[in-house]
């Protein structure tokens, strides 16, 4: 068989170079250049790396986090949906207010799991279960562009238009010596 | 090949634990400290004495004093009791008026109702700004709460508790506060 689609399911999406670079920078940017930042306009940018590098990566954590129930969720199709419900999600959080308490309230519960686990190990009181700081910024929604990157991305590393057309032509040739091939899902690398 | 989908299964959880510790730890988390809760002594109400004043200290110290965006907020607590004379019938208004608060959140109108040895609980909450303190000094605000009878018959007992919490955003470079003793209320004789 060639071109199946278990061949493309093989990689995780996660593991890629566009998500790591994007986990790489967010870390970098949080832990290290907002607290070098200084001013307004150094502010301001760092805040919005953050965003765009979350944005880059958190549809394909969605996707990876939903597969032991679904299966295999690695098609465009798949990424597509995630990067709408990502930006659905990102875009209610930084305009209605109750999605921000929402989010305050759901990532400082995920924290508070990690650090009563910590305090647990080491025999330290529980801490307080208090939600994080998010800011209700609409300039934020400039970040949506971060998706940009999942959407498009699993074309990313497939050739130019020519080699796409190439191996088009090669697949419809394919097909026509394998007929069992016919409706095999054509090799889609991801990002 | 195996190995190679070993390692993928390796790469693939790592990266999604990566992803999790990022996605979570990068939020930063509100700071909270909170002052014990205080009780002050009972007062009554009669028609020798028909109103009372109770009021609180609400004291900041660094580092929650002058800390940007800190509000105290602070919850007053109270039960009021009519100790109605023998033979009254009909019920006893108390008019109610909490000071010192910035936004009050009073559960308790203005004028209250009392029945005959029913308790009747009171509450508000509101702010108090501890964020334009002069850094490194301590202060605070007075808060408190008025109750006045105008037609005494019988006695009316009550009794106040009061509480306070601080929370807020870290402050880039600047230690966020955390401790026993940043923020405290007591009575006021």
């Amino acid at each position: 068989m060639i071109g199946t689609r278990s061949d493309g399911l093989d990689r995780p999406l996660l593991v890629a170079p566009a998500p790591l670079l994007a986990i790489a920078a967010l870390l970098i940017n949080d832990h290290v250049l907002k607290s070098l930042a200084t001013g307004d306009a150094a502010t301001w940018v760092t805040g919005k790396v953050s965003d765009v590098a979350g944005l880059v990566y958190f549809p394909l954590l969605l996707l990876a986090l939903l597969e032991p129930a679904f299966g295999p969720l690695r098609e465009r199709r798949h990424v597509r949906v995630a990067a709408i419900v990502t930006g659905l999600g990102f875009a209610a959080v930084k305009l209605w207010p109750i999605a921000t308490a929402a989010y305050g309230i759901t990532w400082g519960a995920m924290q508070w799991v990690a650090l009563a686990s910590i305090a647990a190990a080491i025999g330290d009181d529980a801490p307080h279960l208090l939600p994080v700081a998010c800011v209700a910024d609409p300039t934020d929604l400039l970040a949506l562009a971060g998706l940009a990157i999942p959407w498009f991305g699993r074309d990313c590393d497939s050739g130019t238009g020519a080699d796409r057309g190439e191996a088009r032509r090669k697949s419809s040739e394919l097909a026509g010596e394998f007929p069992e091939a016919k409706h095999s899902t054509i090799l889609v690398r991801p990002i | 090949m195996r190995r190679s989908t070993a390692l993928r299964r390796v790469l693939h959880g790592l990266a999604i634990v990566v992803a999790l510790s990022a996605t979570v730890a990068t939020s930063q988390r509100r700071w909270h400290v909170e002052a014990p809760e205080v009780g002050a002594a009972a007062q009554s109400l009669d028609a020798a004495q028909p109103g009372a004043v109770r009021r609180f200290r609400v004291a900041a110290r660094p580092p929650l004093a002058g800390y940007d965006g800190a509000h105290a907020r602070v919850t007053l607590q109270g039960t009021a009791t009519w100790a109605a004379p023998p033979g009254a019938t009909g019920t006893a208004v108390l008019r109610v008026v909490y000071t010192g608060l910035l936004r009050p959140d009073a559960q308790a109108s203005s004028e209250v109702v009392l029945r005959p040895g029913e308790p009747l609980a009171l509450s508000a909450v509101g702010d108090v700004d501890v964020s334009r303190c002069v850094e490194g000094r301590e202060c605070g605000g007075i808060v408190g709460v008025e109750v006045t009878w105008p037609r005494p018959e019988g006695r009316v007992e009550l009794a106040w508790t009061a509480a306070a919490t601080a929370s807020g955003t870290p402050e880039r470079r600047r230690a966020e506060p955390s401790g026993d003793g940043l923020l405290v209320i007591e009575a006021m004789p």
